[in-house]
């Protein structure tokens, strides 16, 4: 089996990595170390098998298109994290998790069924506008990084700007 | 059932490189099977009903999930769906969707009751 040749240097390696870019990103990878990296093993694993990070705690389709949305960082992460403090596998976690007040617990699965998700990418590329856009834009003011969600991040991934920083866009 | 069974029937047939390569690929057995039939791997413990376990091999979730049944020394088979293709994996998931309909891992079924993701006290209290 392939996962046999997932090796522990990779495993730290890309751990070191992810772990400086959530940093720099305002975002906080889970502090439980041990856990933390078996899910990067997951990933790894996944690399090997489908050529991309799907998310370890979900079943990939093998089918990229398909799976696009649970590649590594998912597009669920930032909504799970804002409700939930964590994102679905809980690599990623917020502040008080990183800090060690509150510990990541199992939370439910946000994805849609795959009937539904196909309308959702119907729905999305059907128009443009404010009026028929699925999600608010949000602007930083500070550098201009632009992100479509329901509220805008506590800080920006790019400059690290707060959330009070934001402006609604579009 | 258990692969137990299976291996210490073999044992006495076929070459040990053979044996080993059974009891190394647990999830991908080279025996045959019948076509619809998913192959759950069992472990040994007290006998409290049937409990199913529809895991992931990669999700650490999963994980937590395995080892608190085997903390807990219940008898129980799991299946990792990650590793299954075809066929096998249709029906293992039809079967996952039928008790959750999101479909998400670790679903643990103990007689008529799915609890789904890593629920440690509902776990613990469903196999007291």
């Amino acid at each position: 089996m392939t996962d046999d040749a997932v090796t522990q240097g990779e495993i730290d390696a890309l751990y070191e990595r992810l772990y400086k870019e959530a940093e720099a990103g305002g975002y906080h990878l889970n502090p439980d170390v041990e856990f933390t990296k078996q899910l990067i093993r997951g990933l790894l694993v996944n690399e090997r098998r489908y050529g991309y990070w799907s998310c370890p705690c979900r079943l990939a389709s093998g089918n990229k298109q398909e799976d696009l949305d649970i590649i590594c960082p998912c597009d669920y992460r930032d909504p799970d994290i804002s409700q939930h403090g964590a994102c679905y596998c809980a690599l990623y976690v917020i502040d008080a998790i990183f800090r060690g007040e509150r510990r990541a617990a199992p939370i439910p699965e946000r994805r849609p069924p795959l009937e539904r998700r196909a309308q959702a990418v119907g729905t999305r590329i059907s128009g443009f506008g404010r009026a028929s856009l699925p999600l608010p834009v949000w602007r930083c003011r500070v550098c201009g990084y632009l992100c479509a969600r329901d509220g805008p991040p506590d800080v920006c991934p790019v400059c690290k700007a707060k959330k009070e920083r934001f402006e609604r866009f579009a | 059932m258990g692969r137990l069974f299976v291996v210490v029937t073999y044992q006495k047939v076929v070459p040990s490189a053979i044996l080993l390569a059974v009891v190394l690929q647990p999830d991908r057995p080279f025996l045959p099977r019948k076509e619809s039939e998913v192959s759950f791997t069992h472990v040994d413990g007290r006998d409290v009903g049937p409990v199913m376990l529809y895991a992931l091999s990669t999700c650490v979730w999963c994980r937590k999930t395995r080892n608190l049944l085997e903390e807990l020394g219940v008898a129980y088979d799991y299946e990792y769906v990650d590793l299954l293709v075809g066929p096998e994996r249709t029906e293992a998931m039809n079967t996952v969707r039928k008790w959750n309909a999101a479909c998400s891992f670790p679903t643990l079924i103990v007689k008529d009751k799915c609890i789904v993701g890593f629920m440690e006290d509902q776990i613990r209290e469903a196999l007291k």
